[in-house]
């Protein structure tokens, strides 16, 4: 709840009918009207990551629930198993790597702020997170050739498509001859995130 | 607002410092007159700099983002340039004074190595899965483990052995003094050779996976040795030993320390870069032969407790080998010698490591698969087809194993892997 305060007052999505005023009155409102709200903004978002079309609005209206879910969501699908990674292992990649990638993008000089980065490509594992959900239905079916062709499609697809969501939305945010040094660290970390779910979702 | 001004600061004070601005006298005797010594450029405290004295103040401050982003001030096209060049040796050029200076990166480090724990990672498990079939869907034991452990390795491959040579050189005030963070640069990118290597590595030819590590070695080797060789080269206690009319015995000993510094650096960095490599394969790429559901792949406590006391043990052994020997060919059979040594002297240490594991596993294959690849080359190479034909005989007895039995093992090493 101490985001959203922020994503408030940044937002563009503010109700018609509020007036300035209006930040003060939600206190009184019932919490399931604030979790409802909250949990819309972020199911917009959701929409937006799997049909990127409007660039811009994602990168003003950061907010880091929605990455938290979905780190969280995956270190569950993807953690336990024989010799597979702990919860914590899954975390530490999704959501450090997150940060270490936007580390490098500010290091190299990009325009992007780390806030709004983290939470991009935060939202932009969702895909990843629904091929995993995928992967663990697979996991029902027969012969184990088929069940891995299978797999590779839906983590391929998966992997392809957070990248083109990632790409449509750092591509502005660039210094121009850095873009190659800024891009592969972003396909390195949706490539390893691929590949535990590959390897560990069933 | 003055912060935009540090920018152009910044790189004419990296370019006028006296740990990144060698490239100037390549080739030339450059000894660090009166600037303050340091570890690591921008760090330095130049109050002599003149214009620069209001921004040296911020700097130095480690804590600030400005500090980390002098270090990331590279271009695609530099970053390409420095890969290509760290593993293609050209005659007599320096790899640091060519490429690095004046401003060494921490992105191509950082990134090279993050990149090789991965693929060591991915394609050691992609490996062993071709090389068991796909047999079931019960991974090995130790499958994550890949990645820590590796990450453990490479980092601190990464970060000590170029502290140590940058203590090498200080230490001896050597003709070209590089500063750390310039030795860990080229360190990075020579390692970027192996990211190829370790993707070629899941073709299950001993023979190919051996000629693939002689060749990368070659390669990032010879480039490494060049930069080291001219720094070292002009050592200048040789000099003393040679022109010195001392008695015969301090003669001798003087020789030996000359030999052991110049030679033993080169020999040093060569055969840690070896080791590396062949740690990588040999517990990455070959530690496969188990029954279903438990890899021989060592766990995680004693990978890096064997691996690092034997290269620093091997690095130094080499050091008093050539002292006892005056010709270079005998320094290099004693560093063979000495490094199967001590290879083998570790054997004893990793044996009870391992049994201390199995124990609870009650697994004796687990002791005759990870002492195999402590045995020096020409034995693998026997050993090797010996386990092969193990292998086959030992996948039909697989299948009448109880599954009961493979289960309560997993679980068994997974309790022991959650409580360390």
């Amino acid at each position: 709840a101490g985001v959203t305060p922020p994503t408030r007052t940044r937002s563009q999505n503010f109700d018609p009918s509020a007036d300035p005023d209006a930040e003060f009155d939600t206190l009184d409102e019932p919490v399931w009207d604030t979790i409802r709200r909250d949990l819309r903004l972020v199911g917009a978002k959701f929409a937006r990551v799997l049909k990127p079309d409007q660039n811009k609005q994602l990168l003003r209206d950061w907010d880091l629930w929605g990455p938290l879910f979905i780190c969280v969501l995956l270190s569950l699908l993807l953690q336990g198993g024989v010799g597979g990674p702990h919860f914590t292992e899954v975390f530490s990649i999704t959501f450090f790597g997150s940060c270490i990638v936007t580390a490098n993008t500010k290091l190299l000089g990009g325009t992007i702020s780390i806030f709004q980065s983290i939470c991009v490509l935060g939202y932009c594992l969702l895909p990843l997170a629904v091929a995993a959900i995928g992967c663990k239905f697979v996991a029902f079916s027969s012969s184990p050739s088929i069940k891995l062709t299978i797999k590779l499609v839906i983590t391929a697809v998966g992997f392809g498509w957070a990248i083109f969501a990632s790409m449509g939305f750092l591509a502005g945010s660039q210094p121009e001859k850095r873009r190659l040094l800024i891009i592969y660290p972003v396909v390195l970390f949706y490539f390893v995130v691929s590949w535990l779910t590959l390897s560990y979702a069933s | 607002m003055s912060n935009l001004q540090f920018q152009d600061f910044n790189f004419g004070d990296l370019a006028d410092s006296p740990f990144t601005a060698a490239s100037s006298n390549s080739g030339q005797d450059y000894k660090p007159a009166n600037k303050q010594h340091s570890i690591i450029p921008g760090l330095v405290g130049n109050t002599d700099e003149g214009s620069a004295t209001t921004t040296s103040g911020l700097q130095n401050n480690v804590f600030s983002f400005k500090f980390y982003q002098q270090y990331f001030d590279v271009d695609t096209e530099q970053v390409q340039n420095r890969l290509l060049n760290s593993f293609i040796p050209k005659w007599s050029k320096n790899f640091i004074t060519d490429y690095i200076q004046p401003l060494p990166d921490l992105y191509g480090p950082l990134w090279i190595c993050i990149t090789l724990i991965f693929s060591t990672a991915i394609c050691g498990n992609l490996a062993h899965y071709i090389d068991t079939n796909g047999e079931g869907d019960s991974r090995p034991g130790n499958d994550f483990s890949l990645v820590t452990g590796a990450s453990s390795l490479v980092a601190s491959y990464v970060i000590l052995v170029p502290f140590f040579i940058y203590c090498l050189l200080w230490y001896r005030k050597s003709a070209i003094q590089y500063s750390y963070l310039e030795i860990l640069c080229a360190y990075g990118y020579s390692l970027s050779i192996f990211i190829p290597v370790s993707i070629l590595w899941v073709v299950h030819y001993q023979w190919f996976r051996w000629s693939l590590i002689i060749v990368s070695l070659v390669l990032s080797g010879t480039v490494i040795v060049q930069w080291v060789w001219s720094a070292i080269k002009t050592d200048s206690n040789r000099m003393v030993a040679y022109g010195a009319v001392l008695g015969t015995l301090g003669l001798h000993a003087l020789l030996a320390i000359a030999f052991k510094v110049a030679y033993g650096a080169v020999l040093g960095t060569l055969g840690l870069h070896a080791l590396l490599a062949i740690a990588f394969k040999e517990f990455y790429f070959d530690s496969v032969i188990l029954p279903q559901g438990r890899s021989s792949a060592p766990t995680i406590d004693s990978l890096p407790s064997t691996l690092s006391p034997q290269a620093l043990v091997a690095s130094s052994a080499l050091a008093p080998a050539p002292s006892s020997n005056n010709t270079q060919e005998n320094n290099v059979k004693g560093v063979a010698q000495n490094a199967v040594q001590s290879e083998q002297n570790k054997k004893p240490v990793a044996d009870s490591q391992v049994r201390d594991d199995s124990q609870t596993q009650g697994n004796e294959k687990t002791n005759l698969t990870i002492t195999e690849p402590k045995e020096s080359t020409k034995a693998q190479l026997t050993s090797s087809s010996n386990k092969e034909s193990k292998n086959e005989d030992g996948k039909p007895l697989q299948k009448n194993e109880n599954n009961d039995e493979t289960k309560k093992i997993n679980q068994e090493h997974n309790t022991t892997t959650i409580k360390e």
